[in-house]
């Protein structure tokens, strides 16, 4: 899909996801600070997804059913979450849940397909880039208190639409005004 | 890079301009002049005070040359345009129907040939910047109702829909791929499995 | 002698032959075709089919006005009048230059990016035109040594491929036909269209935004145009 160079994909595929290994395997203990010796089963681990979401569907050998490790549900996709964007998507700070909140949203759903989390982060996305064709139409407003707190809580996502949104109602503007 | 990142998603507002240079106009030519054999049309003989239809961009150089006066087309002038800006008020889901290039035409006409207009400049200029204030908030509006599958927008002229083209399609795209996540129910082992909810996190 | 030509030129170019066909209005018509394909491609997510007849016409009018300026230009005595038609003849030849010129750079960066798409695709490669295949050959094989020389060559061999298709990721960038476009309805579609599990009906003079695929062979025959 043309995904293979997109470096915010790469980017998004680094983040780090929490994992629960199902059987110990010798060796790995430097990825909990025990060089040398064995990862146990059940230790709790957070590891970047590129990683984790093999292992997730990697079988330990051709006749078992298990895994090497299960995902666990993240934070940032908990009900605490999804109830404070039902509240009010527009005002939360979606930055600091998690940076690439929509990109990690679709690596999440083709895996698990939660599709209440998909609708609510539609939703979200429609009521939240609203707000931000508002910004890119009036760039003025981002200047001040509000607009200020609303540009400092959009994921990367969104960070480009609103720079995309500015630049084009800024052309339009500027070929409007332009007496020559 | 044979093309900018800025031209592959739209077209700069010069590049809709130069399209609407094309569209036809009448013009009064104050001389005579002879044929010319274009690549686009042939210019045809221009005899003194008989009108002729020609491009725009060609009327607009002849003008500057002093060789012609532009006659404006018919919705160039203020009853028109305010009849217009009124439908645009009273109906607050659609557009009012303008040419497919009014913000260019009135633009290059106003600019360049604005002594042959039939109503003031400076009113004319005043009642497209309404409609175009107007149209703008309406199709911001419009936009609440985004959804992935598709948008209609009837009645807005290409300068127009240029201008909100790269924002909508970005989050109508976005839009698609989120549900597009849920959709697939083929190829995805990893669909059955089920994740842990860890309370102590 | 000048006035003849110029009444015999007159009527050439105002014949009209028995099926109706105009010269002007054929100009018209091919310099309208053009500024479409212009639109299209750049709006298209894909290379589409490339109009080796009308573009072959258009250039032959180009070198008929190349030649014309020359002649004239010549001329030592500039009369006004031939002043002022050698610089809309220039003028309207920038113009179309500009037109070739944006239709063909639109087509090459869409090569560019999915050189590897096309090479392995026969159909696709069937819309270049002989010199943009002979381009995009000689381009990639340049992209490949350099490559190699600066990286690949350090790579483990099982690392080098360029169009790596193993571990459920492919490396080859596809078009993504599901884009959505902005479109004009020419003509009504006669039953509507299926988009998501939502029905839409397409009526004439209508704008729409909409999935590429979902149009794709509407745009092909002219009920639907991009803008």
């Amino acid at each position: 899909m043309g995904n293979y160079y997109d470096l915010d994909d790469i980017i998004a595929d680094n983040q780090k996801l929490p994992c629960k290994f199902n059987v110990t395997v010798p060796g790995l203990g430097y990825l909990e600070g025990n060089i040398g010796q064995p990862l146990d089963a059940n230790t709790k681990l957070n590891l970047p997804l590129w990683l984790s979401s093999v292992l997730a569907i990697c079988e330990v050998s051709q006749d078992s059913q298990t895994t090497f490790l299960d995902l666990i549900h993240p934070e940032f996709f908990n009900n605490k979450v999804i109830n404070a964007i039902r509240a009010n998507a527009v005002n939360i700070d979606l930055h600091s849940i998690l940076p690439n909140y929509y990109k990690l949203c679709e690596k999440w759903c083709v895996m698990f397909s939660d599709v209440e989390l998909i609708e609510v982060v539609s939703q979200m996305l429609k009521e939240r880039s609203n707000e931000i064709n508002d910004y890119g139409q009036n760039p003025k407003q981002i200047s001040s208190m509000a607009g200020n707190k609303f540009l400092y809580s959009l994921d990367e996502f969104e960070k480009r639409l609103y720079k995309i949104s500015t630049e084009s109602h800024k052309l339009s503007k500027e070929w409007f005004h332009n007496q020559d | 890079m044979a093309l900018p990142l800025q031209f592959k998603t739209s077209f700069l507002p010069l590049e809709i301009n130069f399209l609407a240079e094309n569209e036809l106009i009448t013009i009064l030519p104050r001389v005579s002049m002879k044929s010319v054999e274009l690549i686009g049309t042939n210019l045809p003989n221009l005899n003194a005070m008989r009108r002729q239809e020609i491009p725009l961009w060609l009327a607009l150089i002849l003008k500057a040359q002093d060789k012609c006066q532009i006659i404006p087309p018919i919705w160039l002038n203020v009853a028109y345009l305010k009849a217009r800006y009124d439908e645009e008020l009273e109906f607050p889901n659609r557009f009012s129907s303008l040419p497919w290039h009014w913000l260019e035409l009135s633009k290059m006409l106003l600019t360049k040939a604005s002594d042959d207009l039939t109503d003031a400049p400076h009113l004319i200029r005043s009642i497209i910047q309404d409609l175009r204030e107007v149209r703008l908030v309406k199709s911001r509006k419009g936009l609440k109702e985004l959804n992935e599958a598709y948008l209609q927008l009837d009645n807005l002229s290409l300068m127009e829909i240029n201008e909100i083209r790269p924002y909508v399609a970005e989050v109508m795209d976005e839009l698609k791929k989120l549900s597009d996540c849920v959709k697939k129910d083929d190829s995805m082992d990893m669909e059955t499995n089920d994740y842990e909810e860890d309370e102590n996190y | 002698m000048d006035e003849f030509n110029d009444i015999l030129n007159e009527w050439v170019e105002n014949r009209t032959s028995e099926s109706g066909y105009n010269i002007q209005q054929a100009k018209q018509d091919d310099l309208t075709r053009l500024m479409q394909l212009v639109v299209n491609e750049r709006m298209a997510p894909d290379v589409l089919e490339y109009e080796e007849e009308l573009l072959e016409r258009i250039l032959a009018r180009t070198r008929l006005q190349i030649e014309f300026i020359e002649i004239n230009s010549l001329e030592l005595q500039l009369e006004k009048d031939i002043k002022l038609q050698l610089m809309i003849v220039e003028l309207e030849l920038e113009r179309v230059n500009y037109l070739i010129r944006t239709y063909l750079r639109t087509r090459l960066s869409k090569i560019d990016k999915f050189t590897v798409y096309i090479t392995k695709n026969g159909d696709m490669v069937k819309r270049l035109s002989p010199s943009e295949v002979s381009y995009m050959r000689k381009h990639f094989e340049i992209l490949t040594t350099l490559y190699k020389k600066q990286f690949l060559s350090r790579l483990p061999e099982l690392l080098q491929l360029l169009d790596d298709t193993g571990g459920g990721i492919s490396m080859i960038e596809e078009p993504d036909l599901d884009k959505p476009v902005f479109v004009k309805v020419v003509k009504t579609i006669s039953h509507s269209i299926d988009v998501n599990n939502e029905e839409v009906e397409l009526l004439q003079d209508g704008i729409y935004v909409l999935r590429y695929s979902a149009i794709r062979l509407y745009i092909m025959i002219g009920d639907i145009k991009l803008i």
